[in-house]
């Protein structure tokens, strides 16, 4: 599989096309699954996945096959990511959902929360999704990259360049202010 | 292993990241500790919810999209790294043509005279084109 991508990434490199068509179909899905929860918009997450995929196209001389390619393009996208959230001033402000909780506000929200309501799967999703978008961007980072990506914890430490225990503390701390955000609607 | 350091590794324990010895010393408190066996059913449950958001559905264009950026971008290299400095070697070359026909010196009638005449000087001497010729060469000294 990594022999596979590093012969097509030369290819890549000299501008084939092709080559380039095959990587984006075969990491399309993967990428846009972890954009999308990472910047919490559909416009913007598929802007950014466009975005990483060119950089790709542009960087392939510099991709050293002894990486995994894998690590390497989900580098590019989460570098991109926290460059465009920190940047885009106009991105769609998402609810704080642990400030909310804290401030015994989530309560008295007629419209998402009442005593006794039973919440679909779909309502659930929507909630745990803002409550992803408002992690902080490391634990946000780590719990994505290893959720949706699927990366092992030191595959995340190389991406972040942080170590494998701060990882699983990162991952650790994420799960558990999800757990505290989600509690009043389980 | 106490309470403390059993939830500080759940989340490690849940993704398969221990060691053999680390999940047995985990294993064997959970089966003891109701507090923490709850703690984890409820980082289990936010396991299980975050597997069930659904993905955004994909443009089905995402991919042309893609490759068309690809395309413009090779365009855009081929430019810079082709065209641009074709072109530029192209102005470089009329500079330097142009330059040189500005620094020959100026042709007078006797030079272009000259030049014609020089073009028919190989006719058999004594024949009628020859003798032409030298008059004529002759009427211009």
């Amino acid at each position: 599989m990594e022999e596979f991508e590093s012969k097509i990434m030369v290819e890549v490199a000299r501008g084939d096309l092709s080559a380039f068509r095959e990587i984006v179909e075969r990491y399309r899905i993967p990428l846009m699954s972890f954009v999308s929860k990472f910047v919490g918009d559909k416009t913007m997450s598929e802007d950014i996945a466009q975005e990483v995929f060119l950089r790709v196209f542009k960087a392939a001389k510099d991709y050293k096959p002894k990486a995994k390619f894998k690590t390497w393009l989900f580098k590019i996208a989460t570098n991109y990511c926290l460059n465009e959230i920190r940047t885009n001033k106009n991105r769609p402000q998402f609810i704080d959902i642990f400030e909310l909780n804290e401030a015994g506000f989530v309560a008295v929200a007629p419209d998402v929360y009442s005593p006794g309501k039973r919440f679909d799967n779909k309502e659930l999703g929507d909630i745990l999704r803002k409550a992803i978008a408002g992690l902080p961007e490391k634990q946000r980072t780590a719990l994505l990259l290893q959720k949706y990506a699927g990366f092992s914890y030191e595959e995340i430490s190389h991406i972040m360049g942080c170590s494998v225990s701060a990882v699983e503390s990162l991952i650790q701390r994420a799960r558990q202010n999800l757990k505290k955000a989600l509690l009043p609607y389980l | 292993m106490d309470c403390n350091h059993t939830r500080k590794k759940l989340s490690a324990y849940l993704d398969d990241e221990l060691s053999f010895k680390d999940r047995e010393l985990i294993e064997k408190h959970l089966a003891s500790c109701p507090a923490c066996s709850a703690e984890r059913k409820g980082l289990l449950l936010i396991s299980s919810l975050m597997d069930g958001i659904e993905n955004e559905d994909i443009s089905p264009f995402f991919t042309h999209k893609a490759v068309s950026s690809a395309t413009a971008d090779l365009r855009s290299r081929y430019k810079r790294h082709f065209l641009k400095p074709a072109l530029a070697g192209f102005g470089i070359l009329m500079v330097l043509l142009l330059g040189i026909t500005e620094l020959r010196p100026p042709a007078t009638i006797e030079t272009i005279r000259h030049e014609y005449l020089r073009d028919f000087g190989d006719f058999p001497p004594e024949s009628f084109s020859d003798l032409y010729i030298s008059s004529i060469k002759g009427a211009g000294r």
